[in-house]
């Protein structure tokens, strides 16, 4: 019995003296503390004891609660439209259901100067437009000749009759605003434009005034993505700059009245300003296919003549050149001239003087390189 | 350990205090990387799953841990393989594993390091061999330097028991060592045979 029990405690011994084998495997062991926080995470996988279901209960509870308060508490009102403000610098405001305003949007860094400290959320917005333009105004002063656009695109399920009561009311409140400010009347657009136009053209950047006038001219979402990206092409390649796209924009309009599709319209007008063509030159040969449809020509045909004519239109820009010279020469007054006529080709009626391309008549082809910088100078400048 | 029934952090906590001596444990008795990493997978699957039924009563977190991987290790040697988590259950729940590549290299690697111990797989294969009752006691005691008292814990048992089983366990390795001796296996083990051999004085 002596002799097993020596025996039972050398065996421990020597057992003992056994080396074990000691691994590491820190790459599985961080992997499964991953897997195992991952399933902690989860409230799902948890045992369902009593002391779970009691805090169950208390969580619905709190849930009931929380969705009661929410409930209860006052949530803003649907946004009903932006509303676009115009005068060059542009700023967009949301209106909410009540006509409140409830976001302002500078659109541009004018806007953005002009409007630091101006907080007029919760407002009315017949009440805000007049002080938007107020404030504008004193960052770039309204003058007789300015214009002031409003466009309102209507958010949601707005109903037609409140978003042209909105314009309406806002237009007028706009309008009476500014002849105080210059003591004399100023033009003041609206237009209302839906959300899908609206979004083109912030695509492609265009400010209210411009969609405006390509909405105006009946041209539809599809038409104005197609001049967008038209547009978006001839500025990269150079062919068009920021202050010629009103004018690629008016040259699309009228080109509508051809006949042709909206998708053709813009591509021939890319095409030909891509061959080197000033649109000044281009809107004298659309009023020409213009005046052939009328005494009896084909659109179709009218439109071949105008591809083809641009084959030779190098030769007739020159003369045209000279001959503008020769007129500027023997006609000094110009200002005279400009208050000529004030309706654009389209018979819309306009205040403002008849530099403003949407108003051109064939009067405009008297301007001299000068007064285009002139104007090109204002439009950069504003 | 309260903490760790409501915080997962708690319970990452925890399992850096035991994962070493938990897997160690396993892989002393397995004999096998793969299997090892497999249960000690399923012991803290089933341990985090089971938390809130823990009560402290006397027995640490530890030996609560043991008792799990023991039954674990039961089934495996029963079954011979065991039933794991699912992997793409927990990646789709926004879990990203290691590289496999290096986990499993890293497996292969401990592997070669488990082949070279001849010494332990001469004891582990005969501890296997010994009747169910008898192998825990003696694993806990030797596999991982357990006393008396922690076995008694781990397994639930009075210590008198446990001192009269790991009494009788070892009698019976002892046994089975001393036959492995004479077998032709035993003796492609020099390193251990020669030990033996010193020890008793041969």
């Amino acid at each position: 019995m002596e002799s097993k029990g020596r025996d039972d405690k050398a065996f421990v011994a020597e057992l003992e003296t056994i080396t074990l084998p000691h691994i590491d495997n820190p790459l599985f062991k961080a992997q499964l503390k991953s897997r195992l926080l991952a399933e902690a995470a989860l409230p799902t996988r948890r045992g369902t004891t009593n002391s779970t279901a009691w805090w169950r209960y208390a969580l619905v509870a709190a849930a009931f609660l929380a969705v009661l308060s929410w409930q209860l508490m006052p949530r803003p009102l649907p946004a009903l439209a932006y509303l676009e403000i115009e005068v060059n610098p542009s700023v967009r405001l949301t209106v909410n259901s009540r006509r409140q305003v409830v976001n302002i949007e500078p659109l541009d860094e004018q806007a953005k100067l002009a409007l630091q400290g101006f907080d007029v959320l919760g407002q009315p917005a017949i009440r805000v437009v007049p002080q938007v333009l107020e404030w504008l105004h004193r960052a770039a002063p309204l003058n007789h000749s300015s214009e002031i656009w409003l466009i309102v695109s209507p958010l949601g399920d707005a109903q037609p009759e409140v978003i042209d009561r909105l314009l309406s009311n806002t237009q007028t409140a706009a309008s009476l605003h500014a002849q105080h400010l210059l003591a004399g009347a100023v033009t003041t657009h609206g237009l209302v434009i839906d959300r899908v136009r609206y979004a083109v053209a912030k695509q492609g950047a265009l400010r209210p005034s411009q969609y405006a006038r390509v909405a105006k001219a009946g041209i539809s979402a599809y038409g104005m993505r197609a001049l967008v990206a038209a547009g978006t092409r001839l500025k990269a390649t150079g062919k068009l700059t920021d202050d010629q796209t009103r004018e690629f924009m008016d040259l699309v309009a009228e080109l509508l009245e051809l006949g042709i599709s909206e998708g053709e319209a813009a591509e021939l007008i890319e095409s030909l300003l891509v061959k080197g063509h000033s649109t000044r030159n281009l809107v004298t040969r659309i009023e020409r296919a213009v005046e052939r449809i009328e005494k009896g020509q084909e659109a179709k045909e009218a439109v071949r003549e105008l591809r083809e004519e641009t084959e030779r239109v190098d030769d007739e820009d020159e003369a045209d050149e000279r001959d503008e010279d020769e007129t500027k020469e023997s006609r000094p007054d110009k200002e005279q001239e400009r208050g000529r006529d004030n309706k654009d080709p389209r018979g819309n009626e306009g205040t403002r003087g008849d530099d403003s391309p949407d108003h051109r008549d064939q009067s405009d082809d008297d301007q001299t390189e000068e007064e285009e910088k002139e104007e090109g100078e204002e439009e950069g400048g504003n | 350990m309260e903490r760790a029934q409501r915080d997962p952090e708690a319970f990452g906590l925890l399992y850096e205090q035991n994962y070493d001596a938990i897997f160690s444990y396993i892989l002393r008795r397995t004999g096998n990387v793969e299997a090892a990493q497999e249960i000690v997978s399923e012991t803290f699957f089933i341990a985090l799953k089971s938390l809130s039924k823990f009560k402290w009563q006397g027995v640490p977190f530890s030996a609560w841990l043991y008792r799990i991987a023991i039954n674990e290790m039961a089934g495996y040697f029963r079954r011979g393989r065991i039933r794991t988590v699912s992997l793409e259950t927990l990646q789709e729940e926004g879990f990203e594993p290691a590289s496999e590549s290096d986990v499993e290299r890293e497996a292969l690697a401990g592997q070669e390091e488990l082949e070279r111990h001849l010494a332990y797989q001469a004891v582990r294969q005969a501890v296997e061999a010994l009747p169910e009752h008898y192998q825990e006691v003696v694993a806990l005691r030797f596999f991982a330097g357990k006393q008396i008292a922690d076995i008694a814990a781990v397994l639930g048992k009075p210590q008198g028991t446990v001192k009269s089983l790991l009494h009788r366990g070892l009698d019976k390795l002892r046994q089975a060592l001393t036959e492995a001796k004479r077998s032709a296996t035993f003796s492609e083990n020099p390193p251990y045979a020669e030990r033996r051999r010193g020890t008793y004085g041969e």
